[in-house]
């Protein structure tokens, strides 16, 4: 694969599920962790392509590619207090708006909530139910996690009542 | 909010990353990938070019021996050829070792499952890798004195070797010792224990 071919594929890939790394950055991490992990995802994905073979979905494939990473990403611990010092410092000076302000400014409060959610769930499950939620079938599921459709089915039946549990009392505010 | 609120609200517009903002992360992956592939060839060519170097040069004294002004007597120089062939010899137990973890986990992108799986017995593969540099050390600093002791018996080093070998040397091997286990300690066993999580959460 030439680098032209392996630019294109990325940019095609990253026009197309976008959204994806999207969800699972924000599934799995807030603040500024949240820009790390994006970029851990994009970069999981560009190092993913000449791996590609076509024996999958370019979806299913980039739902393993950016899952994968998610579930295996670690914080670069040792900055993280220091950044997140650094960012707070910010905050108060003024220099950027607060977290939940500018997260507020950018999507509605139940977006948030649900995120929220998500994040508090064990990681296996919050995977799995990013995937429901982006329509991803059970088959796929299993696919993608190496599991049985049963297992998904058991898993992803207990992740939905942990989050609507964790969501209720709060006003959906799209209606 | 029930299930099918969170999914009327996951299809919403606003769950959808703004276009400037993907751009921005592409333009700093571009910046972040050539830092690092940078920062590989470089760290790679340095390591390739001293154990060629030094390779090249027994070669040469093994190979066009008269052609050497001070020619090198290896039943009484045999030391240098001991610490010489420490580091090939570890770097082709790693090489096996990485190819023997591929064959073992060839499908690793099948699932993430078997990424997991093929992730732990990289870290194991890694945390060895450290055992054995920090090892390796240890044995230099084992070795020196007799390399020490056989070039000047042959006349070839004086008092000069001695701050080297014996102050200079085991210090640097000791800040690289340390900064071996703080690799292993800070950045390996936790990735260890985070994959072996995630794998029982599997199993």
């Amino acid at each position: 694969m030439t680098t032209e071919e392996h630019n294109a594929r990325f940019t095609t890939w990253l026009d197309r599920h976008g959204a994806v790394l999207h969800h699972v950055a924000n599934g799995f991490a807030t603040g500024a962790d949240r820009h790390d992990l994006m970029q851990e995802l994009l970069l999981a994905l560009w190092q993913a392509v000449p791996a590609f073979r076509g024996d999958a979905q370019t979806s299913t494939f980039v739902y393993r590619v950016a899952h994968n990473a998610a579930l295996t990403w670690r914080r670069a611990r040792r900055n993280y207090a220091q950044r997140l010092d650094h960012f707070e410092t910010l905050v108060a000076t003024g220099a950027v708006p607060p977290l939940a302000v500018a997260e507020a400014a950018r999507e509605p409060e139940a977006l948030e909530h649900i995120y929220a959610a998500i994040r508090q769930l064990p990681p296996l499950d919050r995977s799995l139910i990013l995937l429901h939620l982006d329509g991803v079938s059970y088959a796929g599921i299993a696919e993608i996690h190496g599991l049985t459709e049963s297992n998904v089915g058991a898993r992803l039946t207990r992740a939905k009542q942990k989050l609507t549990t964790a969501l209720e009392g709060i006003t959906h505010e799209l209606r | 909010m029930n299930f099918a609120d969170i999914e009327h609200t996951w299809r919403s517009p606003h769950n959808r990353p703004p276009a400037a903002e993907l751009e921005q992360h592409k333009m700093k992956l571009i910046a972040d990938l050539r830092r690092r592939q940078r920062g590989f060839v470089i760290f790679i060519s340095l390591v390739l070019t001293i154990l060629v170097v030094l390779t090249a040069m027994i070669a040469w004294q093994l190979v066009w021996p008269d052609s050497a002004r001070r020619r090198m007597d290896f039943s009484q120089e045999w030391g240098v050829l001991l610490i010489l062939a420490l580091p090939w010899a570890a770097a082709i137990h790693f090489a096996r070792q990485y190819r023997r973890h591929r064959a073992g986990h060839a499908h690793y992108d099948r699932s993430i499952h078997a990424s997991v799986r093929a992730l732990l017995d990289e870290n194991r593969l890694s945390r060895t890798r450290v055992k054995i540099a920090a090892s390796l050390h240890g044995v230099f600093l084992l070795v020196i004195p007799l390399v020490v002791y056989q070039l000047r018996a042959v006349g070839k080093a004086g008092d000069e070797i001695l701050v080297p070998a014996f102050v200079l040397w085991p210090l640097i091997a000791a800040c690289i010792s340390l900064a071996l286990i703080y690799h292993y300690r800070r950045k390996l066993l936790p990735e260890k224990r985070e994959l072996e999580g995630l794998l029982s959460a599997y199993e």
